[in-house]
């Protein structure tokens, strides 16, 4: 039990010991990952002219900055969530408008940035 | 803000009225009082402001003993702070339909309330500007003199292919701001803690619910009204230091279906249906698929159906209201079809029964619940078979959940009407037998309708401040 104990320690002294440089190249692959992982369902049900966008790359890359640290995700799902709900998908898709994202959603740290709601309504959506 | 007090400086004066709570009811009755009385509003909880809640997450959320032998899971939700359930209430604002006022003339069900749709219309007005609600398109069903303060809410795509379908679907009136000194509401859909403070709240509202003559003792809690020779004559009051009494002349108790009939039954009001009947609506979500449907609403719940509400079922079964959400939203993985699904929730009205009470447990109070009534069971069951009839063609189910744990909407405990041997409450809401008592809120009623009852409650207790004279 004690030489197990010591190892213990000595692996979290090894991690703890990284340097900058080392955690930040581990955390860029995780984000790689993520990025590709997410990637991958959305592919399953947008096109590939969507997948093309400028800003489907720049959601992702935030997304995934958004999702990394938070264990409590289904990255995927939440990928596919916020996608909907943070950009311009729909107005694209149905209108041509062109395809922007500004912040990934959510009610408290971005309020009133919910793409499904009437603020972000497609042009006409709305007119009598 | 009203001016505040020490509970010290509230013994020193004898009060015209005392008000305990400082929630719907309460802030709405006191509204409704003639000008020139010196008024006292006790609140058991403390301000915590807007920002803070949002920080914190944290509202003093009581945790309510209950013997539960329903078979159900089953929650109450009850918030004591400084404006009650007003700070995480959704806003939702429907008026009662006037059917809900004569249940058992119509339908032979329940009681009848001792006043209708008519006498009660120019209070919901009232409190509707007072809360700026927003609504349109329900007038042949739920009649009005005047228009709603604020246009609804911009439909969802899906309520427009429901409007379409049938006149029985508009925009659910509501209090989250669609014009009005508040924010715009802009459908974040998490209503219970608004990021932006666009719905009504007591806290938001203060100016407007302003009385000269009106002092707040906070953090103090009202155990039980003084009776003295069948009149009230102050409260007697527990805080961190202790406990002690506040003369008044009246006292009215606003402090929600629960309290109120705790604070009832400790003050030796000896009736046989007091905290008896507690009861509230029971509801359950249903996820539609079909071509056309889809959000860009202005809200979070942004329609009403009403096709299911009143009829002849209502002798047999409770009928369903029926709600449309914008946010939060369900979504379709299906390539083209993303945003192809509704979420509704239906509600079935329950009836109060004389094995789900509210009753004192020593210091404390329990409520003993048997279950909801079959009369709401079977609303459900039947709602939830019949919707399918009533859908524009091509719309299906694709699933729903189990019935929630609770609408949040408990009534029932201290019901209203002139027969002081069956009612607790008169129908200006003073306790039968009791000179200057009033009981406020959503205990008085005597069913409880399908639709969400704080508008309601609100324009009763405005209604009862006016009877004072
Ligand atoms: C999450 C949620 C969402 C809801 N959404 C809706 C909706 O959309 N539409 C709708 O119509 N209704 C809704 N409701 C229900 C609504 O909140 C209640 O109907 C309403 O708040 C009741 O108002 P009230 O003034 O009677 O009581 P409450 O709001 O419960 O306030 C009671 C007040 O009394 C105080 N108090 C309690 N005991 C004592 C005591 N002994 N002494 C002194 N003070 C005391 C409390 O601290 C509180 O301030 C919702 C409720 C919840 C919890
Ligand atoms: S939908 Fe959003 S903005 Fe509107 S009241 Fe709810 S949380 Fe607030």
């Amino acid at each position: 039990m004690k030489r197990r104990a010591f190892i213990a320690t000595s692996s979290a002294a090894a991690l703890v010991a990284a340097t900058p440089a080392q955690a930040q190249l581990f955390r860029g692959r995780k984000l790689a990952a993520l990025v590709e992982r997410c990637r991958a369902h959305l592919a399953r049900s947008f096109p590939a002219s969507v997948m093309a966008q400028p800003a489907t790359e720049t959601f992702l890359a935030a997304y995934a900055e958004h999702a990394l640290d938070r264990p409590d995700l289904f990255p995927e799902d939440g990928a596919f969530f916020h996608f909907l709900t943070s950009t311009t998908v729909i107005a694209h898709v149905e209108t041509g408008e062109d395809l922007s994202f500004d912040v990934i959603f959510d009610p408290h740290d971005a309020p009133c940035s919910n793409h499904l709601g009437a603020l972000y309504a497609p042009v006409g959506e709305h007119d009598a | 803000m009203f001016p505040t007090l020490t509970r010290t400086e509230a013994q020193a004066r004898h009060w015209d009225i005392i008000i305990a709570g400082s929630s719907f009811s309460a802030m709405f009755f006191l509204q409704g009082l003639p000008k020139g009385l010196s008024v006292l509003v006790i609140e058991k909880g403390r301000h915590m402001t807007h920002a803070e809640q949002i920080a914190s997450g944290f509202r003093n959320l009581e945790a309510v003993p209950m013997n539960n032998r329903s078979g159900h899971d089953k929650e109450w939700v009850f918030h004591s702070l400084l404006g009650g359930n007003s700070n995480c209430w959704w806003a939702c604002t429907p008026r009662f339909h006037p059917s809900d006022f004569r249940m058992q003339s119509l339908y032979g069900v329940g009681e009848d309330w001792p006043l209708n749709y008519d006498d009660l219309a120019p209070f919901y007005q009232e409190v509707e500007e007072a809360m700026d609600v927003n609504g349109g398109g329900s007038d042949h069903v739920l009649p009005r003199d005047k228009p709603f303060p604020y246009p609804a809410h911009l439909p969802t795509r899906s309520d427009k292919v429901l409007r379409a379908h049938s006149d029985l679907w508009w925009a659910q009136p509501t209090a989250r701001a669609n014009g009005g000194p508040r924010a715009q509401c802009c459908a974040n859909g998490v209503c219970d803690e608004c990021p932006i403070d666009s719905k009504y709240s007591v806290l938001n509202s203060f100016d407007r619910l302003a009385y000269d003559g009106a002092y707040l003792l906070t953090e103090t809690e009202v155990r039980a009204a003084r009776i003295e020779g069948g009149r009230a004559t102050g409260v007697l009051v527990r805080d961190a230091d202790g406990e002690g009494e506040i003369s008044g002349s009246a006292v009215a108790l606003g402090t929600n279906a629960l309290f109120n009939a705790v604070i009832l039954l400790r003050s030796g009001v000896d009736h046989p249906k007091l905290g008896v009947g507690i009861n509230e609506q029971v509801a359950q979500n249903v996820l539609i698929d079909g071509p056309g449907l889809g959000y860009f609403g202005g809200t979070s719940v942004t329609g009403h159906g009403y096709a299911l509400y009143d009829g002849p079922h209502r002798a047999n079964h409770s009928g369903v209201l029926m709600e449309t959400y914008n946010a939060p939203m369900e979504l379709r993985p299906d390539p083209g079809k993303w945003t192809e699904r509704l979420r509704m929730k239906i509600i079935a009205e329950d009836l109060p029964r004389d094995d789900n009470r509210v009753v004192l447990d020593g210091d404390d109070y329990v409520i003993e619940w048997a279950g909801h009534d079959a009369y709401a069971w079977d609303g459900l069951a039947w709602g939830l078979e019949r919707m399918q009839s009533i859908l524009p063609d091509g719309l299906d189910f694709w699933g729903w959940t189990e019935p929630v744990k609770t609408e949040k909407h408990a009534m029932g405990t201290h019901r209203f009407g002139s027969d002081p041997a069956r009612h607790v409450v008169d129908p200006d809401l003073r306790v039968h037998g009791v000179d200057g008592l009033f009981a406020l809120g959503s205990g008085v009623f005597p069913t409880s309708s399908l639709a969400n009852p704080t508008l309601t409650l609100s324009a009763l207790a405005l209604r009862a401040g006016r009877k004072v004279s």
